[in-house]
């Protein structure tokens, strides 16, 4: 009954997003599991040497993303990949560039024990939390949950204020379904079908530098808050909004298992800055906790 | 001393007055009895109805009263079980008739007929079609594209709006739903002008005023699914412009709009509200690609959901039994489609799937009244591939068309190969919404080959070798091209342009039309080159290209015109006069590149006409009931087209179930 409470009261979706989040029986939201997640998000005893916490990665003020073009563990030790975008993943079905977390909970800990991450051990983990494990993921997911953005001037639009968008922004929205076929791969409330899809990125020198889910896929991510969490793609290789329009005008980067729908849209200079008007206008309320 | 003769007065005129009272209730039950005895039941039923009106004092009396409604209604054969449930329900105080109310009510269980019958319901019907609680009313668009009640006990139908000529202005379209109180319907308008869909409500009166709850470019279509018990919502199924689905409640007040799932690009079936509003049951692909589909149980404030039945198969039209105890879906989980039922308590299954009656077929639910009876759409109708020989010179019909194929689900989109040895078509699956499946059928030896693996949903287009095809397939809502080896049977390249086309006699050039705008796509490269781009070129239909390969044909509402590969020497052939709703359907070159057949009327089934491109009236090859998805063979001696098999006249029917819930452990 907490957990239902918990739901309708505090997790009452900002405008654009569902009434219904996915939530595993076997990790109910609760106030106090919500509470404890937020704790342990920025707390840097989750990592070896208590310099960094899943929330300095996720910066709540860049959207929960970091604005480098890869994520940096301790020590200064760099990844190979973007800092994913934190917000509206209580939505999602995998998790990861990759996909390899089917679940919030699977996702929680891979960070906290990536030797090139926060680089703790599960013993140490459970030492310093004084909590199990599956109890510091659980929560974390649960706090991960509700971290949404929504309620953005195109929310506003779809709702039935049609005068939420400027004429510009409009036109960019239709590029984004029709011309730029953006919205094949970025459907729905969330903006991402949460698939996995080659569009050259990885493709370096004739070969692939990075697999991803396999032959170069990563998947799909959100553009709610797009123009606040540059830079872009899983490598973070695209610096700004305007690289990245360029680069699906060009049509991605040809290779052997680029996905069908990726071909030369060839936008017009105008196009171009109707599709980043509309990208802009996705950007809403971010909300976390309750 | 006058005080107190004026109150034993007072006294006294009020027990005259309530004795008279009672036994004026009295002589009238008394009265109400004879008139049975007699045989006048109605008399009797008026009577005793009138002692349950006039003497609400009289608790004792009126549970005798309903006691007796009962048995008349009985006599009847109307329903009885409302009078003991009542004298059970509000008068427990009356030990007697309570007592008598009870065992009554377990004799009529006892007599309860346990066997499900089915039977035929005069009504009109679209497989979106609901009935109201009491089974009486259902909301329906009348001919004209007006908002109208149908009263099933009656067979009267009831307009609320006044369309005048809906293909000029705007038009309802189903579905129409009356709020659980019959006061207020709600409904979808189409709106010509601004070819755009509003949802609307209005009150249930012939002439009121309307309301626009929905209107709105992001929600493309949408469909009313059931109102909240409280009629302050209407649950709604949105399609948004890229094609998704929403399922959202809409404010009855303001139009306010609560998404409450968004289920990008897999098929919902039309889902249902338990009987206490907090629960929506619906049907679901269990993927964008998926023909399966599970039954999931959403909470109304979406605080959960569940999926209730799950399997690889097809598991639909889920309804909440009157109890909101059950959730009755059709299956195909035994083979057939049978109607199953699964128990379920707090939004969970509480149980497994239980069949209730096997081959019920491919329906549509309707839903259960309150008294138990389950109605539903039975989607009867299907279309055979027919074949008609033509005099290559005249196109004159050399005799009645035959059917080349037979099958319980639909068959459409023929083509002919280049050879004229075999024709390609779509075949649909079993089950509703569930695809198609393209097929090749020698017409020599009538053996067929399956092709599955994509929702093929138009017509194929044949390469020139005979050995491939074009296909235009259905992926995430969306139209691509395939093609397909019938060799190996791999469907292989996709194209992403899906509008309407047509393949160059090469093989090597697709023509599309789109927007405003003819172009011509080469296959290889998937480079596009603008053929003409025209204000007259908006709302192409259809597109043909010559066998020359030299000039293009093409179709727009009531006119055929052409115009060169070129983009040069565009020129209006023919309008067709007459009613609005006829049309002129994709032009079809003959052989010699100098003629074109087309078919003319309703879009259900028209005239095969021809027409030289040197212009003048069109000819009637002798051809009716001929389909606008026709194919003509390359010598022009043969025309395969759709057309509804005989055996199955009427497309869709609508059906009740009675003791249904009986059958339920």
């Amino acid at each position: 009954m907490k957990a239902l409470l918990l739901f309708v009261l505090v997790l009452k979706p900002l405008l654009g997003l569902d009434l219904y989040m996915p939530v595993p029986d076997a990790n109910p939201l609760t106030l106090d599991k919500v509470a404890l997640g937020r704790r342990l998000f920025f707390d840097k005893r989750l990592s070896r040497d208590g310099t960094l916490a899943c929330g300095s990665c996720h910066d709540p003020g860049r959207a929960f993303s970091d604005g480098l073009a890869v994520a940096r563990g301790i020590n200064g030790v760099q990844g190979s990949r973007n800092t994913p975008v934190l917000i509206n993943r209580g939505y999602g079905s995998s998790f990861f560039w990759d996909g390899r977390a089917k679940s919030l909970e699977q996702q929680a800990l891979e960070p906290i024990l990536n030797p090139i991450e926060l680089a703790l051990t599960e013993t140490e983990l459970e030492r310093r939390t004084k909590l199990k494990s599956t109890e510091v993921t659980a929560a974390l997911a649960s706090f991960v949950r509700t971290i949404r953005s929504g309620d953005s001037r195109f929310d506003r639009y779809s709702a039935g204020q049609l005068n939420a968008l400027n004429a510009v922004e409009k036109a960019g929205l239709a590029v984004f379904r029709g011309k730029g076929n953006c919205s094949t791969c970025h459907p729905g409330p969330n903006f991402t079908d949460e698939q996995f899809h080659n569009t050259g990125v990885a493709w370096r020198d004739g070969a692939l530098a990075d697999a991803g889910a396999g032959k170069g896929r990563f998947k799909t991510p959100t553009l709610r808050e797009v123009s606040r969490t540059a830079p872009y793609m899983h490598d973070g290789s695209l610096a700004t909004l305007e690289d990245v329009v360029e680069f699906y005008s060009e049509g991605g980067r040809p290779n052997p298992n680029i996905d069908a729908e990726m071909r030369p849209r060839n936008f017009s200079a105008e196009e171009k800055r109707a599709l980043l008007a509309f990208l802009k206008a996705l950007t809403g309320r971010v909300r976390e906790g309750w | 001393m006058r005080t107190r003769i004026a109150a034993i007065g007072m006294f006294i005129l009020l027990a005259v007055t309530v004795t008279e009272a009672m036994q004026n209730g009295n002589d009238l039950y008394q009265q109400g009895l004879a008139r049975e005895t007699a045989g006048d039941i109605r008399g009797a039923i008026q009577i005793f109805e009138r002692i349950v009106r006039d003497f609400p004092s009289n608790r004792s009396l009126i549970a005798r009263a309903l006691l007796q409604l009962g048995h008349s209604s009985d006599l009847l054969g109307q329903d009885q079980r409302k009078y003991y449930d009542r004298v059970i329900r509000e008068f427990a105080d009356q030990a007697e008739a309570a007592a008598e109310a009870r065992k009554r009510l377990a004799a009529l269980d006892a007599s309860r007929p346990t066997a499900v019958t089915a039977r035929r319901v005069n009504a009109p019907a679209h497989p979106t079609s609901s009935i109201t609680a009491d089974g009486r009313l259902m909301g329906i668009t009348a001919e004209g594209g007006d908002v109208a009640i149908f009263d099933i006990s009656n067979g009267q139908t009831r307009r609320l709006t006044d369309v005048q000529n809906p293909w000029r202005g705007a038009y309802a379209e189903p579905p129409v739903l009356l709020s659980p109180d019959s006061r207020q319907v709600t409904y979808l308008w189409f709106d010509l002008a601004r070819a755009r869909y509003q949802l609307r409500v209005m009150p249930n009166q012939p002439g009121a005023q309307s309301r626009i709850l929905v209107d709105s470019p992001e929600f493309e279509y949408l469909q009313a699914m059931a109102w909240s018990p409280d009629g302050k919502s209407i649950l709604t199924v949105m399609w948004k412009p890229e094609n998704t689905l929403q399922l959202a409640w809409i404010s009855v007040t303001d139009g306010e709009v609560r998404v409450l799932k968004s289920l990008g690009w897999r098929h919902l079936d039309r889902p249902s509200l338990s009987p206490d509003g907090r629960y929506i049951a619906y049907s679901a692909t269990q993927s964008a690609e998926s023909v399966n589909s599970s039954i999931y149980v959403l909470a109304e404030d979406g605080s959960s959901e569940t999926e209730v039945v799950q399997g690889a198969n097809i598991n639909e039209a889920p309804v909440w039994t009157p109890d909101g105890t059950r959730v009755f879906f059709t299956s195909n989980r035994s083979g057939g489609f049978g109607l199953w039922s699964i128990l379920v308590r707090n939004g969970k299954a509480a149980g497994s799937p239980e069949l209730i009656k096997p081959d019920i077929g491919r329906i549509a639910a309707m839903g259960f009244t309150s008294s138990g009876t389950y109605y539903y759409m039975h989607l009867t109708g299907s279309n055979d591939i027919y074949v008609a020989e033509l005099d290559p010179a005249s196109s004159k019909a050399r005799g009645a068309a035959v059917p080349i194929t037979e099958s319980l689900t639909g068959s459409r989109w023929p083509a002919w190969s280049p050879d004229g040895k075999s024709v390609a078509f779509t075949r649909q699956r079993g089950g509703v919404n569930t695809g198609n499946d393209l097929m090749v059928r020698s017409v020599e030896t009538g053996q067929e080959r399956k092709y599955a693996g994509q929702n093929a949903v138009a017509q194929p287009m044949w390469f020139p070798d005979g050995k491939s095809l074009l296909v235009p397939v259905r992926r995430q809502a969306r139209i691509f091209l395939q093609h397909l080896n019938l060799e190996t049977g791999e469907f292989g390249k996709t194209w992403e342009r899906g509008e309407t086309g047509t393949l160059a006699p090469d093989g090597k050039t697709l023509y599309i039309a789109t927007n405003q705008t003819i172009q011509a796509i080469d296959l290889a490269t998937s480079r596009e080159t603008r053929v003409s781009s025209a204000p007259g070129l908006a709302g192409i239909e259809g597109l043909s290209v010559s066998p020359d390969g030299k000039m293009l044909a093409f179709t727009r509402k009531q006119s055929l015109a052409l115009i060169r590969v070129d983009g040069s020497g565009i020129r209006e052939l023919y309008t067709k006069k007459g009613p609005e709703n006829e049309f002129v359907g994709t032009p079809v070159w003959t052989k010699d590149s100098r003629t074109i057949l087309f078919v003319e009327g309703p879009n259900q089934g028209g005239k095969l006409m021809r027409l030289s491109i040197e212009g003048g009236e069109p000819a009637f090859t002798g051809l009716e009931d001929v389909r606008n998805q026709f194919s003509l063979s390359a010598d022009g001696t043969r025309v395969a087209f759709p057309r509804r098999a005989a055996s199955t006249p009427e497309i869709v029917e609508t059906w009740a179930l009675d003791n249904l819930i009986a059958k339920t452990r």
